[in-house]
């Protein structure tokens, strides 16, 4: 059928996809970005939907045989780097060494890895700080579906933020498109991607409600980006009354045009299952009642709002009149991340890695410099840390976002949705129509 | 105080008409170029108010269409018809303001609903939801926009803002639609140098930067137009630098120049530097002609003193030489005007008194000569009769001793003879008293000056004439002493001191026939000593005592007229001087005054 022949899959093409300038610095270092770090740098095993872990360059593994207890995962055939060399089992219990953890080679397939702490070994393995790479003068290279091009054509290097290019040796065959490439285009992407210049682009959430409206597609993530207020110079009371004043409703239907949701919690609803026990209703009577003798302490209080992050900006103007109409006079400073002298807030994006609630709680607790109580193990430890955390931490949660992504009409994906609840795009799965194709 | 000189005062005359002069003309130059400068200032604001004015109308028309394209525009309509629901969601329209604001090219455009809520905002989107504050559902007449005061998230701006009604079934919302009065509407505006326009809100809290003004004297310019005055002036001094601002006040409504409540002020800001530095530079001409006039009128000065002080000088001078007894004296005549005329009648009576001196000492000197002839034969005739009669006794004696021829005759003339030659010869003896006294002031010796105490020396004196203090009972003198023990010593002969001080107690006790009273003191001035003798007899008549000191002028019947000529010459020799006075019936008072030593004698004189 001609409908069913245009969707088969295209090998060939330069995928653009096109980020707002403050999100360039999400994807410029594949070593360090949760967003295609992936489609670089692969582990032995890891996270799928729901949580499920997956075998991944392990196709499966068994209790190793010996005194001691160590369990042996068998590699994948035909595994490579990406400067193609042989990754065996050597080159693998080598990354791993260097990663942090005791593991040797058993021939060249099986690698034996010793567990040390309690953590959960096979959760550890799919972390990202546990890809496996080889590191060589200064470079470092992967066996995923990508890798990256280091030089970029003078004329672009303005605008490309990161060039990733189809590794045909991957174990799973190589990706559709022959080159990623991932490009800034100033405060609009969605204007790159609707005059033609990108095939795919980041949308600021604000933005999604209007991009939808004009048609285009869109893939959502789970929120897993939460906005808060960090404080400076205010006391946990002060920090509750001023969470009180926020009007989370108002930012998220009319900023955030109902994309991602109000939070006074720090894990999102989804991840947690408790959300709905922090209420995210204004309360300014009580608020307003806490700041009544506070006036003179947080006297010159600012609202420090970041210059290069328009939707940060536009929050922190609404936390200032929310604040002063609970009685604080409150100014906003465009300041940069120095802070101001006196007592103020600040927005900040933390970007949520596990649908873990208690590992993604210790990201958190490690990401705002607050420790955590200890029992994390049963639900309602999660929450009490989460409860503790919440007390601690100088910070107010405002909402959590999702990664959204408007699609070209070149575009196609061999999965429903490329991007997981984390928001990780799987470029790999993608590919491109041709052109004139598409309509 | 001093007396000024000529020349001084002549030099303060003509500088003071010079400096005088160049400071009415450089004042009058000044006032003319301020008032030209400031009349100039006063029209170049009126255009540019009324160039404000034109500017503000045609915006105000532009915004008002531009208000309107925004009311009739579909999206707003989607507003309307939304706020039409039971429970309105506007949620979907808070990016919609600033998307209407870009199309517009209007910074401030905001959606409010009929009782204040703002729905959506391109100038502050944050406030979403909140009340607009101010805000009254009342259309503006159509085509027209209104200055008003509008809140952004950094403080208030004036604006120009259009406001249309969209309504739709029984719901209103309301389109406010604008442009802020900004510097970029100022610089729209065509400024004469030196100019500039500043707008200030009414609070002038947030105007700090407007321009470097002082907020105090922003609060002074703002202080009359919220009295409800239109214009108000003042001048300032921004970074040493003086700028003339007028201040016009600018009311909320259409009409922009009155009318509604104040909200704030066009300032017209016109720099004083030129007018100030065309003041400074006739002030400084004038402050340089005023100096070239005071060099001028220095040198005119100079040279007129010259030409008519230094004839005055010189007779000045002339007539000190005079007095010091320089009667040959005579002055240069250096002209035929009255000066010169005056110089040739100084030199005529300088001539006329040496005349007249030559003459008077001529006659003095006759005089003298006459009354030395008349004294000289007087005290001579006087013991010459007595040798007269005793030798034509004698004569007649020995006439009758040889016609009697006997012994008693001859014894007779023996007695006789005995007796005229002891009387001869004490005539002979006065004779030559009198000749010594006069061949004694002729030979005045010069005095040997030693220090000498000058209270033991008055002691001495008078202790000599204790004795003839006491030697007529009936008349007796008491003599007193009355000295100054800081009368210390002075440079003196003794000898010469004494025979004074003798003369005077002499003339003294001749004075008192009656007897009486002899005061001798002496006191201490700052560079001199005074002596004094003091009687209390019959005192010497005025005219008498002009003639005192001359030589052989004597008031007595038996005195020589030597005695105080005397005193006279030994208290000159003492560069010292004397004075006398005196009241006819209760004595006189002899006073000398000698220095107390002849160094400062000679300084003195």
């Amino acid at each position: 059928l001609p409908a069913f022949a245009s969707r088969r899959p295209r090998y060939g093409g330069v995928l653009r996809m096109a980020v707002e300038n403050a999100d360039a610095a999400l994807y410029r270092d594949p070593a360090e970005s949760a967003a295609v770090g992936h489609l670089v740098y692969e582990k032995l095993l890891r996270f799928g939907e729901e949580d499920r872990l997956l075998p991944w360059l392990a196709s499966d593994w068994s209790l190793a045989n010996g005194p001691r207890r160590e369990w042996a995962f068998r590699l994948r055939d035909a595994l490579r780097f990406h400067d193609g060399s042989v990754c065996d089992a050597m080159a693998v219990a080598t990354a791993l060494q260097g990663a942090g953890l005791r593991c040797t080679a058993r021939g060249s397939t099986e690698v034996l890895v010793s567990p040390e702490t309690p953590v959960p070994l096979f959760r550890e393995l799919a972390e990202a700080r546990r890809s496996v790479r080889r590191t060589a003068n200064q470079s470092s290279w992967g066996t995923g579906a990508f890798r990256v091009l280091p030089e970029t054509p003078a004329s672009d290097r303005h605008s490309t933020i990161l060039r990733l290019a189809a590794f045909d040796a991957h174990w799973q065959g190589r990706p559709f498109v022959d080159e990623v490439q991932i490009v800034s285009a100033g405060v609009d992407p969605v204007f790159a991607l609707e005059a033609g210049a990108a095939d795919l682009a980041r949308v600021p959430v604000q933005q999604a409600a209007r991009v939808a409206e004009r048609g285009a597609r869109l893939w959502r993530s789970r929120p897993v980006e939460l906005i808060v207020a960090e404080t400076f110079g205010l006391s946990p009371e002060d920090r509750v009354a001023a969470s009180l004043a926020t009007d989370r409703e108002s930012i998220q239907r009319a900023m955030l045009q109902g994309e991602g949701t109000p939070s006074a919690s720090l894990l999102p609803d989804w991840m947690s299952g408790y959300g709905f026990l922090f209420p995210v209703a204004q309360q300014i009577p009580r608020a307003r009642e806490h700041f009544h003798g506070r006036q003179q302490a947080l006297k010159g209080i600012a609202v420090l709002a970041t210059p290069d992050d328009p939707l940060l900006g536009t929050i922190a103007s609404r936390l200032a009149l929310d604040l002063g109409a609970a009685g604080l006079a409150v100014r906003v400073l465009r300041a940069s991340a120095s802070g101001a002298p006196g007592p103020s807030l600040r927005l900040r994006r933390v970007r949520l890695h596990s649908q873990q609630p208690a590992h993604a709680l210790r990201q958190l607790s490690t990401e705002l410099a607050t420790p955590l109580a200890a029992n994390l193990r049963s639900a309602q430890g999660v929450y009490e840390a989460e409860r503790f955390l919440l007390a601690q931490a100088p910070v107010i949660p405002i909402a959590h976002l999702p990664d959204i992504y408007a699609v070209g009409p070149r575009l196609r994906s061999s999965t429903a949705l490329p991007v997981d609840s984390l928001g990780r795009l799987h470029l790999d799965r993608l590919w491109l129509e041709k052109e004139g194709a598409a309509r | 105080m001093k007396a000024m000189s000529f020349s001084t005062r002549l030099l303060l005359l003509l500088s003071t008409t010079v400096l005088g002069t160049v400071a009415l003309v450089t004042w009058a130059a000044s006032e003319s170029a301020a008032h030209s400068f400031d009349t100039l200032d006063a029209q170049r604001t009126t255009a540019l108010v009324a160039q404000f004015r034109a500017e503000f109308a045609r915006r105000g028309a532009e915004v008002a269409e531009r208000a309107e394209s925004i009311a009739t525009s579909s999206e707003v309509l989607q507003v309307a018809v939304e706020a039409n629901r039971p429970q309105p969601d506007y949620a979907r329209f808070f990016g919609l303001a600033e998307r209407l604001a870009a199309t517009q090219r209007l910074p401030l455009v905001e959606l409010v609903t009929a009782d204040g809520t703002i729905i959506s905002s391109a100038q502050w989107p944050a406030r979403f939801g909140y009340q607009k504050e101010g805000f009254r559902a009342e259309p503006e007449r159509t085509g027209t926009a209104v200055l008003t005061r509008e809140a952004l998230p950094d403080g208030h701006t004036l604006a120009l803002l259009g406001k249309r009604p969209v309504t739709v079934g029984e719901t209103t919302v309301w389109v406010l639609a604008g442009r802020p009065l900004n510097q970029e509407f100022l610089d729209t505006l065509v400024l004469p140098e030196g100019m500039r326009v500043l707008l200030v809100t009414a609070s002038g809290a947030d105007d700090a930067a407007s321009g470097g003004l002082p907020n105090d004297d922003l609060t002074a310019l703002l202080a009359p137009l919220r009295r409800g005055a239109l214009l108000a002036s003042r001048t300032v001094n921004i970074k040493g630098s003086e700028e003339q601002f007028n201040a016009i006040a600018l009311h909320a409504g259409a009409e922009e120049f009155g009318g509604g409540e104040l909200l704030g002020a066009l300032l017209v800001g016109s720099s004083r530097a030129e007018r100030n530095a065309m003041l400074a530079r006739l002030r400084r001409e004038g402050a340089l002609f005023a100096g070239a006039g005071f060099l001028l009128a220095l040198t005119i000065s100079f040279w007129l003193a010259r030409r008519v002080t230094r004839p005055l000088e010189e007779l000045a001078a002339g007539a000190r030489a005079v007095s010091a007894g320089h009667w040959e004296t005579r002055v240069q005549v250096h002209s035929q005007d009255e000066v010169g005329q005056l110089a040739e009648d100084f030199n005529r009576m300088t001539a006329q008194l040496a005349e007249q001196r030559d003459r008077l000492v001529q006659s003095e000197r006759v005089a003298a000569w006459r009354e030395l002839a008349r004294r000289l034969a007087h005290e001579l005739k006087n013991p010459l009769f007595p040798l007269q009669i005793t030798v034509e006794n004698l004569q007649r004696a020995r006439a009758l001793a040889s016609e009697g021829s006997s012994a008693q005759a001859t014894a007779q003339f023996e007695e006789v003879f005995e007796e005229s030659t002891s009387t001869l010869l004490a005539e002979l003896a006065n004779l030559k008293t009198i000749i010594g006294r006069f061949s004694d002031f002729a030979r005045m010796p010069p005095p040997e000056m030693q220090r000498v105490e000058v209270n033991e020396l008055l002691r001495e004196s008078l202790r000599l004439f204790d004795a003839q203090f006491d030697a007529n009972p009936e008349a007796p003198i008491r003599a007193t002493l009355a000295l100054d023990d800081a009368a210390g010593s002075i440079d003196a002969d003794p000898e010469l001191l004494r025979r004074a001080l003798r003369n005077l107690l002499l003339n003294a006790i001749d004075a008192m026939p009656e007897g009486g009273e002899i005061l001798v003191g002496s006191r201490r001035e700052r560079d001199s000593v005074l002596l004094s003798v003091t009687d209390t007899g019959t005192g010497i008549a005025p005219e008498e005592a002009a003639r005192l000191f001359t030589p052989y002028y004597t008031t007595r019947r038996h005195g020589t007229g030597l005695g105080l000529a005397i005193v006279q010459s030994v208290v000159a020799d003492h560069k010292g001087r004397i004075r006398v006075s005196s009241e006819a019936g209760a004595g006189t008072t002899f006073i000398l005054e000698l220095p107390l030593t002849q160094q400062a004698g000679e300084d003195a004189h």
